[in-house]
């Protein structure tokens, strides 16, 4: 266990190291002079230079870089260029909101998932399977800003049951949470059933009727748990979706989390902003991926304890 | 009449796909004494373990459904069960163990959960009584250091220890019929023998029927006391195990017994018989097993032979040997 | 049945498509995909419109026999805009998966065949490019390049090659121990020979699968780019921008925001039907 997760951390820093490589290089070649933008069409040449200079662009681009790296490791991601404050700051302002509005449709996702998931497999093949297919694949069909604006329009302007910009409180969070949530929801449902479906076919389900246990406690103990192995993955690569998606969904509700502050950014070529915005969201990625792994490796002993004679 | 536990009589079971109705058990029909073995042999596909798995309702369905017949344990008809009922026996009454230990076992629960579930599920104990009676089966069944193994998974055992685990699990609760399917033909030779003392050892000191589904001939000889002999969901002949090796009948069981490789004669080859078991949806219109048979006539591929009684508790599905008492052997 | 089998293009392709026609439901799905195709290619001849041809007295009409699903803030015809929304939904879904199909061909294939150090490095590629959420990457991409068709082609296609790579990576590492293949290699046969004469015929039911299944997921990231103004440049119809400028006004004009949006779920829809058909129908493992 100790191993694996040694060699699992290690693997995460190094693609830590990769994403940082090829955001600051990629974000690099923009088209147009960062400084010219910032400062605006008036400025001469002279301030121009000055400014580069200040701001180290006049240096290699190797050199750059190592700054920039320097710099994110002391959680230093550079200023706004429109807003005149640090990256870092407005990142973490902006933090709390889509971490909770990514947490709601996480959890909205995750719950509904895995239930209809589940009951779909038990009674597979029955109309209850078939509804609740249908709605899944309707599910990751349809655009979330799109879902958004439909449950304004329902469920803020028509019925007035819930806020439609903001978030002051528990109530704004309702329609974005369901809005961003759907799609995962579904694609976990669908991923859940037929993992159940597979997992049913094997000789240890028959072991298990065969003890006569329960119904119920061979789906959750015998079913669930083998079936859990390749949702984990599709349910760990939703959590970062989820946090991409929550961009649409705040702009789309007016949440100021970092999803709008990265699209107003993006708006206004803001290149620090989006540059930070980019590796923050991508080390929570890989932060959340390696999670998922370990909780691989709790579900499934074969990876936890390792040696296994056989594997899948 | 009291010391039969399990009496089928005439069961059929279908599958019902596209190709139509399917018969995969075919009126089939024994019983299983108290304390002894009885032995199903036949190829693969010839519904021996169809007929095991209607006796544990454990067969996939659908498909499958019980079209006939009846399956008596104890004087109670399995067929009418309720899934409640049902339950309540299996691995109570009637436990079970299964030709693949390697996939037998949930690879995610650790061998412990999985031999005090079975205990759980139809006794009141305490977890910790459920864990000595766990660690006692796993002695019981041969295995050193039973904490070690009662804390492990099942892929740090080998496929030997697996199938011991699996026969504690199916022993726990001191079942009446224990049901075994091909339990070591997915093992080395060296195991297989361990493997089948230990059932022995068990069933005299426990007391315990046995079902022995098996495809060997020699695994019948060593552990049975009679013997079914099945070909296409039929049964094709059925006697004591001594009868039957002194006399065989019908001449699928005499191309089994022939196919036994044996050290004391010097043989070119492995006798075989010639063809393969009809697939389901193209059975023959006579006898079953005709299109194989060495001794076929015009009468078998026309006409279905029925079984009858060639000496006490011996019967036989062959023409040669029908009721009418026209013995055609050669 | 068996993976390791050469695949017996003819029979193997007509059992394929045995299994589809019996799949109604997918075969309703192709239908509704050759009609979106058809409205692509014909929607000049299929509106009397001009797509971007401002109307200001025109502004907001509600749906109408001339207008069947209205106006826009421009007094633009919405249908029309759809249709040619269409063109922009279908070639960025059907270039972009081609192009990550035949990176993720060549990615997964050297990985699987070479194996050793070129498997690891490619390995640690396909990690480093999917620990990170696609559409992320692709807006940072946008973001550099600009909006414009052939700059989407491009984000998407250099972006989602990751599950083809690994899954072709998978099927050559299987299909290389094949004794088939071992045959091809002990008999002398260059690799490049190899990859492209024996391991492409066997990795084409996986590609079909992964484009299929890509595409819709294309047309989704293509109508969210447009969404946040990172699409095509205005005024190009597109269904994601459609949105965009619907919603300040769906307190008054909600039907504007409704119609592309169907346009988008019909669409998308009927990829993803049509793609979990293809998969049954392609998969030997679900074959029996």
């Amino acid at each position: 266990m100790v191993n694996f997760l040694v060699r699992r951390v290690l693997q995460a820093l190094g693609v830590i190291l990769a994403i940082s490589l090829i955001t600051f290089f990629i974000l690099n070649i923009v088209p147009g002079d960062p400084v010219q933008i910032m400062l605006g069409d008036l400025a001469t040449p002279e301030t121009v230079a000055q400014v580069r200079a200040q701001m180290g662009l006049d240096k290699p681009v190797w050199l750059q870089y190592l700054n920039w790296a320097g710099n994110m490791l002391r959680g230093d991601f550079g200023s706004s260029y429109f807003q005149h404050r640090p990256v870092m700051e407005l990142l973490l302002v902006s933090f709390g909101y889509t971490i909770r509005l990514a947490s709601f449709s996480y959890l909205l996702a995750v719950t509904i998932g895995l239930a209809f998931g589940i009951l779909a497999a038990v009674f597979h093949n029955k109309w209850v399977d078939k509804v609740l297919m249908v709605l899944a694949v309707g599910g990751i069909s349809a655009p979330n800003f799109w879902v958004a604006i439909i449950l304004q329009i329902v469920f803020g302007l028509t019925l007035k049951w819930f806020p439609i910009s903001g978030a002051k409180d528990f109530s704004y969070y309702v329609l974005p949470a369901i809005a961003l949530g759907t799609r995962y929801a579904a694609s976990i449902a669908r991923i859940t059933r037929n993992s159940m479906l597979e997992v049913s076919k094997q000789d240890y389900m028959r072991t298990a009727e065969a003890k006569g246990l329960r119904d119920w406690l061979i789906v959750m103990r015998h079913a669930f748990r083998n079936a859990l192995i390749p949702v984990i993955t599709v349910a760990g690569t939703d959590l970062g979706n989820i946090l991409t998606g929550s961009m649409l969904i705040e702009s789309v509700f007016q949440i100021s989390g970092i999803g709008k502050l990265m699209v107003d950014a993006i708006g206004q070529r803001d290149l620090p902003l989006v540059q930070g915005g980019v590796m923050y969201i991508a080390f929570i990625c890989v932060v959340i991926y390696l999670i998922v792994d370990i909780l691989y490796a709790v579900v499934d002993p074969r990876i936890r304890l390792g040696g296994g004679t056989r594997s899948e | 009449m009291s010391d039969i536990i399990l009496d089928v009589k005439d069961l059929s079971m279908s599958f019902f796909t596209d190709q139509g109705e399917l018969p995969a058990v075919n009126r089939v029909s024994f019983q299983v004494e108290k304390g002894r073995t009885l032995g199903i042999v036949g190829e693969s596909g010839c519904g021996k373990s169809m007929t095991s798995l209607c006796v544990m309702r454990l067969f996939p369905s659908p498909p499958g459904r019980i079209v006939g017949g009846s399956i008596l344990f104890h004087g109670q008809d399995l067929t009418k069960l309720s899934k409640k009922e049902m339950r309540a026996i299996r691995g109570k009454g009637i436990a079970m163990i299964f030709q693949e230990p390697m996939t037998s076992l949930n690879p995610v629960l650790t061998i412990g959960k999985q031999l005090t579930e079975a205990i759980m599920a139809h006794e009141t104990v305490s977890k910790a009584e459920a864990r000595a009676r766990a660690l006692h089966m796993i002695d019981l069944v041969g295995i050193p250091m039973p904490e070690k193994i009662y804390a492990s998974c099942p892929h740090q055992l080998s496929g030997g220890m697996r199938q011991r685990i699996m026969i504690a699990m199916a022993l726990s609760c001191k079942p009446d019929l224990l049901i075994c399917d091909e339990p070591t033909t997915a093992l080395d030779v060296t195991i297989q023998a361990q493997i089948l003392d230990l059932i022995n050892r068990l069933k005299n000191e426990t007391g315990t029927s046995v079902m022995m589904i098996t495809h060997d001939m020699g695994v019948i000889n060593e552990m049975t006391d009679t013997v079914l002999v099945m070909y296409a969901g039929q049964v094709v002949e059925y006697a004591a195990t001594g009868e039957l090796f002194s006399r065989p009948s019908h001449p699928y069981t005499t191309g089994l017994i022939a196919s036994i490789p044996s050290l004391d004669r010097e043989e070119e080859e492995l006798n075989v018989i010639p063809g393969a078991v009809p697939m389901l949806y193209e059975l023959p219109e006579g006898c079953l097993f005709c299109p194989r048979c060495p001794y076929a006539t015009d009468r078998c591929r026309k006409e279905r032979p029925e079984l009858s009684e060639i000496a006490p508790g011996h019967q036989v599905r062959c023409f040669r040997y029908s009721s009418d008492g026209k013995e055609e052997r050669p | 049945m068996s993976k390791s089998k050469k695949i017996n293009s003819q029979s193997y392709y007509r059992v394929s498509l045995a299994i589809l026609k019996k799949n109604r439901l997918a075969m309703f799905c192709l239908g509704i995909v050759i009609a979106l195709v058809l409205i692509a290619v014909f929607a000049p001849w299929l509106t009397p419109y001009d797509p971007n041809l401002n109307d200001v007295r025109n502004r907001f009409k509600g749906p109408s026999w001339e207008h069947p699903f209205g106006t826009d803030e421009y007094g633009r015809d919405i249908l029309t805009r759809i249709f040619y929304g269409c063109r922009i939904s279908l070639s960025v879904g059907i270039v972009s998966q081609l192009l990550a199909s035949l990176l993720g061909y060549f990615i997964g294939v050297f990985a699987g065949y070479y194996g050793g150090r070129v498997d690891s490095v490619l390995s640690f590629l396909i990690q480093v490019f999917s620990s990170f959420p696609f559409l992320l990457f692709a807006i940072a991409v946008m973001f550099i390049l600009g909006p414009g068709l052939m700059n989407l082609y491009i984000a998407l296609g250099l972006l989602g090659w990751t599950s083809t790579a690994r899954l072709i990576r998978g099927e050559v590492m299987r299909l290389k121990n094949s004794e088939y293949i071992q045959a091809c290699i002990v008999g002398g046969g260059s690799g490049w020979r190899i990859i492209m004469k024996h391991l492409l015929p066997n990795c084409v039911p996986t590609l079909i699968i992964t484009i299929t299944m890509g595409i819709p997921r294309a047309i989704l990231s293509e109508a969210s780019l447009s969404f946040l103004g990172l699409g095509v440049s205005p005024p190009t119809a597109s269904w994601g921008a459609m949105i965009s400028h619907a919603q300040p006004y769906i307190r008054k004009f909600a039907y504007y925001s409704l119609f592309p949006g169907f346009a988008i779920i019909i669409c998308v829809l009927a990829f993803n039907i049509l793609g979990d058909g293809l998969r049954d129908a392609l998969d030997p493992k679900l074959r029996s």
